[in-house]
């Protein structure tokens, strides 16, 4: 794809498995313009680390299945564009399953 | 470990599988749904933006919007013939075009909104009732609910099990415990929609890899039509963010762009001169996939849309005047913040797998071959033939939800427990732990890929005997030295979905065989199918549908007539596979 430029991310890392609290890796990423956050968690999750845990169903914006908070705000990951020094973090007031897969509230469990 | 029994277990929790789960349900069925998202959040129908078909005259009776009261059933069933190039099984048709009317009423019972009637290409009347999927999705969710109806989300199903031939329940992985589930049931409805994502480029979500209709094929279940993926013209290839979304084509119907090659030349001339790119769907699925097969595309493997012969004032005015893309927002997508600026340039775009017109083969009451297997929604073949009319995947879904649901409640009520055979479950649980125990070997991403690039090179909108072949050969060679080994490379069993990924492999590479052998035996072009070596559809000799099926280890391919029933079939003579307009 001829990328050459990177962009860092940082993601909450959270498995209440085992660990007491969340905390924060960085992930460096390649970047062309146009990548959504969802492409970078692809990348990471396929070449970096495949433990990372996110919900992606439809990843054109339409389930809104993966929700997360986005720099502080809530966001979808499909439909956000990737940008440097991204903070991706689970949607606030939900149980967490893994990282930033969460059990949406309306969810029959 | 645990067993869960119940007496209709549905696959899947969307536009199909909530409509069955209601269906047993309400006939008092012990229901259950098994499904691998979250229900409301996951599937093919909550993506559809849409129109879903009834009879025009349906529409003005029970609906009361300006139907045309000329249609009948049979005029409508004469479009999805005609579109489906004579395989539709036409007893399926019947009941789809007759029930339509009564089970789409039911969604708007439940909640659905509706906002007017359209009338889509290849309908003689208006029969698209304008809805939204979300719309859709949330009546039936609040319908599951308000029945009580027990869900198990993000569980993958990974086998079926049997009990001397007939159907005995389901194992799989749940994602978000990481552990190996069996559920026993008198009867499994499959509602897990197509195998779409077989190749690179589609406007289907993430889990339609066709576990279903492999997971059928195992067991024996006879699949039908499987030669005819159905593909949308001009999604966007570039950038990533915005893969597979369908932007260009709905925006083809307001705002005319121009399909040029990398040359720069507007090659829908060669195709279509008089209707250029307003052609229909198929021979613009055709006809953009050549000039990328013959390396006149772009850069990223589609071909260019401009805008440019437009004033820019016009481009501007569109996204302003288009509901649907107003201020250049479509979906949640922000086209400025994706680096378009339509006026200077245009999109990068190329056919996508939108639509599976075949499956798993099913009779009237939306059953299987198999004793108390049900499939229902995207998931069958028979109803759609080689090509499907636009706006009826959502009515299949409700129409063969309804069917499975109650044929699945009346076959549980009168049949005993199945015995659940052990040795399948372990086998189950072992196909299931494998990728988890390999140290080492490939990843379920690299061979992901080298099925969708093998799919989309060979299998794909343009086909050839010579190439079909070449895909199966390296088909042969990834199920007996990549699949084996594939493998997960990070052990946590919680939400991995690697893991999942792994188990979904399998899937797609049967799936991709099964597409591969139908097409090669089908020896001319019809509906979603074409061939440069058999370009002419042939009506002496292909005027039957194309079964599979498992016997012992081999995949057994056989023709059989096509059912006719109302509409007579063209005369038994070679025809042009269009003509154009």
């Amino acid at each position: 794809m001829g990328m050459t430029a990177t962009v860092k991310i940082k993601v909450c890392r959270f498995n209440p498995n085992k660990d007491k609290e969340p905390h924060y890796e960085i992930y460096e990423v390649p970047y062309v313009k146009g990548m959504s956050a969802r492409n970078a968690l692809d990348y990471i999750r396929d070449n970096i680390d495949g433990s990372l845990a996110y919900y992606i169903s439809c990843r054109i914006g339409k389930c809104l299945g993966c929700v997360a908070n986005i720099n502080g705000k809530n966001g979808l990951l499909c439909t956000t564009p990737l940008q440097p020094d991204m903070t991706l973090e689970p949607i606030k007031n939900r149980q967490i399953i893994k990282d930033l897969a969460t059990i949406p509230d309306k969810s029959s469990l | 470990m645990d067993k869960i029994k119940t007496d209709v277990l549905v696959v899947g929790s969307e536009g199909a599988g909530a409509r069955v789960a209601i269906e047993a349900k309400k006939l008092g069925a012990e229901t259950l749904i098994v499904t691998e998202g979250v229900i409301g959040r996951c599937g093919a129908t909550v993506t559809a933006d849409m129109d879903i078909d009834v009879c025009s005259l349906h529409a003005k009776e029970m609906f009361d919007l300006p139907g045309d009261p000329k249609d009948t059933p049979l005029s409508f069933m004469y479009d999805m013939v005609t579109e489906g190039k004579f395989m539709n099984n036409q007893k399926i048709v019947w009941i789809h075009v007759n029930e339509a009317g009564p089970r789409v009423k039911e969604l708007v019972d439940w909640g659905m909104k509706v906002e007017g009637l359209i009338r889509s290409p290849g309908h003689k009347f208006p029969r698209g009732i304008i809805s939204t999927g979300r719309s859709m999705v949330e009546a039936l969710k609040g319908e599951v609910k308000r029945l009580g109806i027990e869900i198990v989300e993000e569980t993958i199903i990974t086998d079926l099990l049997t009990d001397h031939g007939r159907i005995a329940g389901v194992v799989g992985l749940s994602i978000r415990d990481g552990e190996f589930k069996l559920f026993q049931s008198k009867a499994v409805v499959l509602a897990t929609g197509g195998a779409m994502r077989i190749y690179p480029r589609t406007t289907a979500p993430e889990e339609l890899t066709g576990d279903g209709i492999a997971q059928a094929y195992r067991i024996g279940a006879e699949l039908v039509d499987m030669e005819f993926p159905m593909f949308l013209p001009a999604c966007i290839v570039w950038p990533p963010g915005m893969l597979g979304v369908d932007l260009p084509y709905i925006s083809s119907t307001v705002l005319h762009g121009w399909w040029l090659n990398k040359y720069g030349e507007r090659f829908m001339e060669k195709w279509d001169h008089k209707r250029m790119e307003d052609t229909t769907r198929d021979v613009a699925s055709i006809a953009q996939m050549m000039e990328i097969l013959e390396g006149r595309g772009g850069p990223h493997g589609g071909i260019f849309i401009s805008y440019r012969h437009l004033s820019q004032e016009m481009v501007d005015y569109s996204a302003e005047w288009q509901p649907w893309w107003r201020n250049y927002r479509y979906g949640n997508f922000d086209l400025k913040e994706y680096g378009f600026d339509l006026k200077d340039h245009g999109f990068e775009a190329a056919p996508a797998s939108h639509y599976w017109n075949g499956g798993i083969r099913i009779d009237e009451k939306s059953a299987t071959n198999i004793p108390g297997l049900y499939a229902t929604g995207e998931i069958i073949g028979g109803n759609m033939g080689a090509n499907r009319l636009s706006g009826n995947a959502v009515t299949e879904c409700v129409v063969w939800g309804a069917r499975a649901g109650k044929y699945a409640a009346e076959y549980a009520k009168k049949t005993s427990p199945p015995e659940i055979d052990t040795k399948q479950v372990e086998n189950g649980r072992k196909r299931v732990n494998a990728p988890m125990e390999r140290k080492e070997g490939v990843k379920p991403a690299e061979l992901r890929e080298g099925i969708q690039t093998l799919a989309l090179t060979y299998v794909g909108p343009v086909r050839h005997g010579t190439g079909i072949e070449k895909a199966l050969s390296e088909i042969e060679q990834m199920k007996t030295k990549n699949l084996p080994n594939v493998y997960v490379t990070a052990k946590e069993t919680v939400y991995n979905t690697e893991w999942v990924r792994a188990l979904q492999v399998e899937s797609m590479l049967q799936v991709l065989e099964i597409v591969a052998r139908s097409s090669l035996m089908r020896k001319e072009s019809r509906g979603a199918m074409y061939r440069r070596d058999y370009p002419k559809t042939d009506n002496k000799n292909w005027l039957k549908n194309i079964i599979v099926r498992k016997e012992g280890s081999k995949m057994k391919l056989m023709t059989r007539p096509i059912v006719v029933t109302k509409i007579k079939p063209p005369p038994r003579k070679m025809v042009p596979y269009w003509v154009p307009g």
